[in-house]
């Protein structure tokens, strides 16, 4: 049994603050191993980091590495590798872990080449038995969840999709170290990407991964009609909306920003209310933890149905209408 | 001197089939008969882009996959989209690759059959769906790289204006060339071949190349053997609960789905 392995978790943060995903890796980090002491680590990026330090501190991490730079302002997968592979090359974690995000799924497959070692990929679960670590991760739209394991290469690396753990309970160390790290590589490293500006998306609302209830919409939803009464019904009764991609098919929304599925979002609400959904793997995959499943379908047939708490045989547009009436 | 594109494909078993794959007891692997591949879809998106640089620029097109012999399928669908030239690196030794593995193949095989400025992949695939090659296959090849791009414009001879979509927002960046940008599905409309490109893409080259073909293949990098991930168990999920059905008339059927909603 290892007594002094180190598990280093990426804390990504957006709009100043850190992203959900942190505490899910971190309660998973933590508990991990039943036997032997495991350091649990942060990783911290920026170009000046007191603030990010400070929210990390909060959930109480063993140790946290971080680099300051003018470089890392904002960011840029060319200055954030070199930071990355350097530090772990210095320090030698055993496990590194990314949240599968935009940024971690595109500097997670970075630095494990520049490393040449192993990364499992938007892994739904990270399970340990002795000291032989396996990553689950889903495969063919969901259908297989296959083992992925590191056994020769270290850091054993592994991008987790952000609100699939979830977050139980753990024991928050007091005990902090932290290493502000001069990386003199950034110094000499160019990059070829110049960032020309960024555009905010129009995130009005609670986010779908906060959501207590949410309010989904697929295939059956064919009508602007019926996806506008949806609309309201989820604004009535404080719900998110989330869709599958038959609606961006339709034209109904411009994009993928709140589909829900393995290419889309994971999300845990207490309520789910699927409405006109047929239940492919693909999204199903990313609502199954719901607390509870209620599914609208005028198919009888409807996979989803199998996967529900209460199922409900009917016209969506008419139940929509009902529960608009009863409401207002 | 017109741009060189490269366009990194993959051979898909279709994911019309996923909902209902099978694991073989015995070997513990999908069972893939009866799943006829086709090209991944994000991977049209590629060609389509680098289709509308070559109209462009007159932008010369060439593909690549790793696949086993049949890929030469998918690649000459890809040549019938109007691309110049197709490779196939297809051996024994190079298969059971992870995505670094991959990487470093399809790496040795772009440098073998020249200098690229543009190298355009799919942003994921839909079966291993890991997302990790296009960015890998970058630092193999020492280039800058960029993934999740929806939009893609060139502003110069050696300048690429690039749209990346984030949860948040969309950012917009100057890339100096060469690089590698991993192309998601709302980039651009796929084309539908032409009868012309189609009758012609069987007569245009296509090279198959071994390992042997490939000296610069260094073995520690290639194949299973290569790869530092191992696959593991394979589990299909279970999924299913305890349904109860609720019925009776809309307004009964409301009233019943409110009351879930208040009790959370």
């Amino acid at each position: 049994m290892k007594d002094n392995r180190e598990i280093w978790i990426f804390a990504e943060f957006k709009d100043g603050r850190i992203t959900k995903g942190f505490e899910e890796l971190l309660c998973k980090s933590r508990n991990l191993f039943e036997r032997g002491a495991t350091v649990v680590s942060a990783v911290v990026l920026g170009n000046s980091t007191e603030d990010q330090i400070a929210q990390v501190k909060e959930y109480g991490v063993d140790k946290i590495y971080a680099v300051e730079h003018t470089k890392l302002i904002d960011y840029n997968c060319d200055y954030y590798k070199v930071a990355m592979e350097h530090l772990i090359r210095k320090h030698n974690p055993d496990i590194m872990l990314f949240g599968a995000t935009v940024i971690g799924a595109e500097l997670a497959p970075s630095v494990a080449a520049r490393l040449r070692t192993g990364l499992a990929a938007h892994c739904v679960d990270i399970t340990a038995e002795e000291e032989e670590v396996s990553f689950w991760v889903p495969a063919f739209g969901g259908n297989v969840i296959g083992e992925i394991l590191i056994p020769d290469h270290t850091p054993q690396m592994a991008s987790v999709k952000p609100g699939i753990l979830g977050v139980s309970e753990y024991v928050k160390s007091e005990c902090i170290e932290i290493f502000k790290e001069e990386v003199p590589e950034l110094d000499h490293t160019e990059s070829a990407v110049e960032l020309i500006g960024f555009t905010p998306k129009d995130n009005s609302g609670v986010s779908l991964e906060d959501a207590k209830i949410v309010v989904c919409a697929g295939r059956g939803v064919t009508s602007e009609e019926t996806w506008k009464k949806l609309n309201e019904f989820a604004t009535e009764i404080h719900a998110s909306v989330g869709y599958t991609r038959s609606l961006i098919d339709r034209g109904f929304v411009e994009d993928e920003t709140n589909m829900i599925g393995t290419s889309g979002k994971s999300i845990t609400p207490d309520v789910y209310i699927g409405i006109g959904i047929s239940g492919a793997t693909h999204h199903v995959c990313g609502m199954n933890k719901s607390k509870t499943i209620i599914s609208i379908n005028k198919d009888s047939k409807a996979k989803l149905f199998g996967i529900s708490d209460y199922k409900v045989v009917a016209q969506s547009e008419d139940i929509l209408t009902a529960l608009l009436e009863k409401i207002q | 001197m017109s741009l060189k594109i490269g366009v990194c494909i993959k051979s898909v078993p279709n994911p019309e089939h996923y909902d209902r794959i099978e694991i073989d007891p015995e070997t513990k692997t999908i069972v893939r008969k009866n799943m006829p591949c086709v090209i991944n879809s994000a991977d049209k998106h590629a060609i389509e882009l680098a289709m509308q640089l070559k109209e462009a620029t007159g932008a010369e097109v060439s593909i690549f996959t790793m696949a086993p012999p049949q890929g030469k399928e998918q690649l000459v669908s890809a040549l019938a989209y109007g691309a110049d030239a197709a490779y196939l690196l297809s051996d024994r030794k190079v298969g059971g690759a992870d995505t670094l593995a991959t990487s470093y193949s399809l790496c040795t095989m772009i440098k073998k059959v020249g200098q690229f400025d543009l190298i355009i992949a799919g942003n994921e695939s839909e079966d291993g769906a890991t997302a990790h090659v296009p960015s890998q296959l970058g630092e193999w090849m020492g280039m800058t790289h960029m993934a999740d791009v929806i939009h893609a414009e060139l502003i110069s001879e050696d300048t690429i204006n690039v749209s990346k979509e984030f949860e948040n927002g969309y950012g917009n960046y100057n890339i100096k060339l060469p690089c590698v940008l991993a192309v998601k599905k709302n980039i651009n409309e796929v084309r539908y071949p032409t009868v012309m490109n189609m009758l012609v893409a069987n007569k245009k080259p296509l090279t198959v190349f071994s390992a042997e073909d490939l000296p610069e293949l260094d073995e520690n990098f290639i194949g299973l053997e290569g790869s530092p991930t191992k696959a593991g168990e394979l589990i299909t999920p279970e999924y299913s609960r305890d349904s109860k059905s609720i019925e009776g008339s809309s307004e009964e059927i409301a009233e019943a789905i409110l009351e879930l909603v208040m009790k959370g």
